[in-house]
């Protein structure tokens, strides 16, 4: 077998020399009546060629990669560095092992050090972890956080947070005591408008900002409204990328800011694996969830790098840590710490300046366009809601007859929504296929 | 002559990148914005808007960013410069074949909310790993959306949950306790307390397995949910009464949860659904060989019985009919489900990879690799015993993946030790942790120093200075790096 590193005569010697006849004295401990006396039904071993001939023919059928798309929705189409890809999958880092051995780690320590700081930089915060699974379970984490900070127990949540991430959130809160109150956008501006849930026992105020619909919150004026009650203010980033104009959470005054790193360089996936991100006022550092990696000094006073504070981790303390997450998205986070460095401080501000004017220059177009128009009239990043003629899923429908993915149409999340749809536009989608879309909507 | 092998760095110390950075460097380039520019205060206004310029982020060139991390990387040590013998964190050689066909333009790109019949290729792979991780685990329900180990198995005890409060209704309330093993990882009692179970420990036998005796005693004590138990255990031994423990918790009125991390040992060979276990996770990036990459990303499935399948989280992926125009089509109408655990459909380019490492090895494959691990872990062990009896003191563990324990004997603490670069050594005793050293400094790079100092890794400079007193000696390898940068 390919990758069984000894031969079968060595591995007849192995036995040998520990006294075994066959390799199925090796599992005597297990008793016969629960071993399987047959082959597992899987398929036959295939060659290489095999392999990746079947696989090109499973990837074929996703035909939804061969348009010109313009999805959004927590997913987003960047341009990523081809050295990002490459560095990634130098041996050393993508082969090796959590770093809980800082003597063998300092590369991955080092890189994950410098990812926290760049997540840092860019929301404006103190501190920021290692990583988390995704954004969605970045902000579930959130809304334990700020329980155990604040020792309340309700969590007002803007309907214009991703409604997957809500949804997460509902399932890792439904056995603790959070109560989960939902606060309406207003129809006008798309923006947070029902405030009215927040009292002395909210915990905290959690929104997105660009929101779900791609509206920009006007987040001093919410955080001031969540200290008002003594509430924490968490702000969920679902696109990085905004990161790099819009004003950073932490200037805000946000206390905790999650969300998903998918779009620093890494690929869409089919949703994943993608990197969620987590960060907050030092203050707060105790409670948060999740690995982190600090500096270290040794004997000679060398620099060197080590994970800390891992007594709030499930190592050290079993069903009282702040989490029980382990293995993290170390290789996406290192991806997404090689993008930020490569674009550096004037590629991240000149990408996100071309998504606001690529998806303007189609908000506007679209809002030209005879029986369209932009329901919601607050200031949007790459993403945008327009309001249709007919039911969005026949508009969609029929530009995927002429070729193109237009968007995400809104009924799927918010029933009753039938004839809106989310269009993102980020620097990835040319001048002609932006026309393209324009047509199929004419 | 002879060549002199390259063993150390050209530095010991890879600067930090923000140590590295000089205002107007730029690594990279956009294609010209394409469409008439807007005003940017008439698209945003300037108060919605970053007035700090970015400060702090670096300004590199390509190949600083190349070198930056190229050195960095030659600090590690990984399974491709060599054997990383861990127990149930499984480490496997990761074959580049997986990699490539997870980078099909087709799988790459594809957005997860792409429609349905636009997808039909991606939701053909996690049916067909879902069928195999069903045949694998002998536990037909499968939900592949947990991102890893740790999601899986709070996954899998929300399953447990939500059976339990149908089944029971009110009466529910009276079963909340978690049993768990002493050895147990740390994530089971953590996803445990997520779903709202108190955990009681249960205690091991001087040959390191399951004690039946206090297991049966806390059944007795009542309002037992379940049990979470791995097997092979922690310690590396087989629970060879797994059938019993699995009665006896069935027959107080739980169920039974295993933890999967150690599947390696068992894969063709014996499957948990036929031993009685009602729900496992597995771990892809161990058992199915995809990355560890320096922790993560995972993939950590879950595989239940038929009964418990109603609960599984939402959406699963499922086959519209067995005809030759097969549709894959995504089932969001599961009223019981437990809800979702992570946004879109988990980690999907780790599925990719584990069905090329199933459909590389195949039937026959899967359970040689198992056999080949089993003789490696025999031998090896037959070897450090031999080993371990003359310089290893008798300890708590032995934490491996599989040793065929002959009982009454005691066990040994694993060696740990690796032989590693003496320069990749930090004495432990002298580690700092952050808290003691300027707190602020400690988790952010930019502010462990001031940035972009030329020559900025100089000896003798005050945050090199060691915990005790007076100033560290100036050392070459701390400069050696920057000597070629100008200075200003
Ligand atoms: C026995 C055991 N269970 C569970 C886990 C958790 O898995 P993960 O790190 O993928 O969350 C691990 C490994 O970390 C493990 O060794």
């Amino acid at each position: 077998m390919r990758y069984i590193p000894n031969s079968p005569q060595e591995r007849e010697e192995m036995l040998k020399e520990i006294g075994l006849s066959s390799a199925e004295e090796l599992f005597r401990t297990i008793p016969g009546d629960i071993r399987l006396a047959r082959p597992l039904n899987v398929s036959e071993p295939l060659a290489e060629n095999e392999i990746i001939a079947a696989f090109e023919g499973m990837a074929a059928r996703n035909t939804a990669t061969q348009k010109p798309s313009f999805l959004g929705a927590g997913v987003y189409s960047h341009y990523s560095p081809t050295i990002v890809d490459h560095l990634l999958q130098r041996s050393e880092f993508f082969t090796s092992y959590t770093p809980y051995q800082p003597e063998i780690s300092q590369g991955t320590l080092q890189y994950i050090f410098e990812f926290q700081t760049l997540v840092a930089q860019l929301t404006a915060m103190e501190v920021a972890n290692a990583s988390m699974y995704d954004g969605s379970t970045a902000m579930a984490e959130s809304y334990l956080m700020a329980q155990r900070v604040t020792r309340r127990n309700k969590i007002v949540v803007a309907t214009s947070v991703h409604p997957e991430y809500r949804e997460v959130a509902r399932t890792y809160t439904k056995h603790g005591d959070a109560e989960i109150v939902e606060a309406a956008f207003d129809e006008a501006t798309g923006r947070l408008a029902d405030l009215s849930a927040l009292d002395d026992k909210t915990a905290a105020l959690v929104v997105q900002s660009p929101n779900f619909f791609g509206c920009i919150e006007d987040l001093s004026e919410l955080a001031a409204k969540a200290h008002e009650v003594g509430a924490l203010f968490i702000v969920v980033v679902t696109e990085a990328i905004s990161l790099g104009l819009l004003k950073a959470p932490g200037a805000c005054d946000a206390d905790i800011v999650v969300g998903e790193g998918q779009s620093w360089g890494i690929p869409a996936s089919f949703g994943g694996p993608h990197v969620g991100f987590f960060a907050t006022r030092e203050k707060f550092v105790r409670q948060m969830p999740g690995r982190l990696c600090g500096v270290a000094y040794d004997k000679d006073g060398k620099r060197g790098f080590t994970l800390t504070l891992s007594t709030r981790e499930q190592h050290i303390r079993r069903e009282k840590a702040t989490s029980n997450i382990c293995t993290n998205q170390g290789l996406i986070a290192l991806a997404a710490t090689i993008y930020m460095e490569a674009m550096g401080k004037q590629g991240l501000e000149e990408v996100a300046v071309q998504n606001a004017q690529k998806a303007a220059y189609a908000k506007n177009a679209i809002a030209a366009i005879d029986g369209y128009s932009i329901p919601f009239s607050a200031p949007t990043f790459n993403e945008f809601v327009v309001r249709g003629p007919r039911p969005a899923n026949e508009i969609l429908e029929a530009a995927r007859e002429k070729g193109i993915i237009g968007g995400l149409a809104l009924s799927k999340y918010y029933p009753g929504r039938e004839n809106e749809f989310l269009v993102c536009v980020t620097e990835t989608a040319a001048r002609e296929s932006i026309d393209l879309l324009l047509d199929s909507l004419r | 002559m002879s060549i002199k092998k390259v063993t150390s760095h050209p530095t010991q110390n890879e600067a930090l990148i923000f140590e590295r950075s000089q205002a107007g460097r730029v690594g990279y380039r956009l294609a010209k914005l394409d469409v008439e520019e807007a005003n940017l205060d008439s698209l945003i206004p300037k108060e919605l808007r970053r007035d700090d310029g970015l400060a702090g982020v670096p300004e590199v060139s390509e190949v600083d960013v190349v070198r930056h991390f190229t050195r960095m990387s030659s600090w590690n040590y990984s399974i491709d410069l060599g054997l990383y013998p861990l127990g149930s964190c499984t480490m496997k050689y990761n074959s580049r074949l997986n990699e490539k066909v997870a980078r099909i333009p087709g799988f790459a790109g594809l957005h997860p909310l792409a429609p349905e019949e636009e997808s039909q290729g991606a939701l053909e792979l996690i049916y067909r790993l879902q069928e195999a991780l069903a045949e694998i685990t002998g536990l037909p329900g499968v939900s592949l959306q947990p991102a890893a180990g740790a999601q899986g198995e709070m996954t899998g005890v929300m399953l447990i949950r939500a059976f339990l409060d149908k089944r029971d209704g009110e009466a529910s309330k009276e079963r909340r306790v978690m049993l768990i093993p002493d050895s147990a990882h740390g994530t089971n009692p953590a996803s445990a307390a997520l779903a709202g179970f108190t955990v009681k420990t249960i205690r091991s036998t001087a040959d390191g397995i399951t004690d039946m005796d206090h297991l049966r005693e806390l059944c007795n004590e009542g309002g037992v949910a379940g049990v979470m138990f791995t097997n092979p255990n922690t310690v590396g031994i087989f629970e060879r009464n797994i059938k019993e423990i699995c009665d006896t918790v069935h027959n107080a009125g739980g169920l039974v949860y295993m933890d999967g991390a150690n599947m390696n040992a068992l894969v063709g060979v014996a499957r948990p659904g036929d031993m009685g276990v009602d729900v496992i996770h597995l771990n892809l990036h161990k058992t199915f060989s995809t990355p560890h990459g320096g922790g993560g990303p995972g993939c950590g499935p879950c595989c239940c019985t038929a009964e418990l399948a109603e609960f599984l989280p939402v959406p699963r992926v499922v086959l519209e009919a067995a005809s030759p125009d097969a549709k894959f089509r995504l089932d969001y109408n599961l009223p019981n489900s437990i809800g979702r655990v992570k946004a879109f459909f988990g980690n999907f380019g780790m599925m990719v990879r584990a069905l090329s490492y199933i459909y590389t090895h195949g039937n026959d494959g899967l359970k040689e690799a198992t056999e080949a691990a089993r003789a490696q872990r025999a031998v090896s062990r037959a070897q450090t015993r031999r080993h371990l009896r003359q310089t290893i003191p008798v300890g708590r563990y032995a934490r491996g993946d599989l040793l065929a324990q002959e009982p009454g004997k005691e066990r040994r603490r694993h060696a740990r030790h690796r032989k590693t670069p003496d320069r990749l050594r930090l004495s432990s005793d002298d580690r700092i942790f952050p808290a003691r050293r300027g707190r602020r400094d400690a988790y952010r790079a930019d502010r462990v120093r001031r940035p972009c100092r030329p020559r900025c890794v100089r000896g003798g400079d005050d945050r090199y200075r060691s915990r005790g007193k007076g100033r560290p000696r100036a050392r070459k390898e701390r400069t050696a790096f920057d000597t070629h940068r100008t200075p200003r």
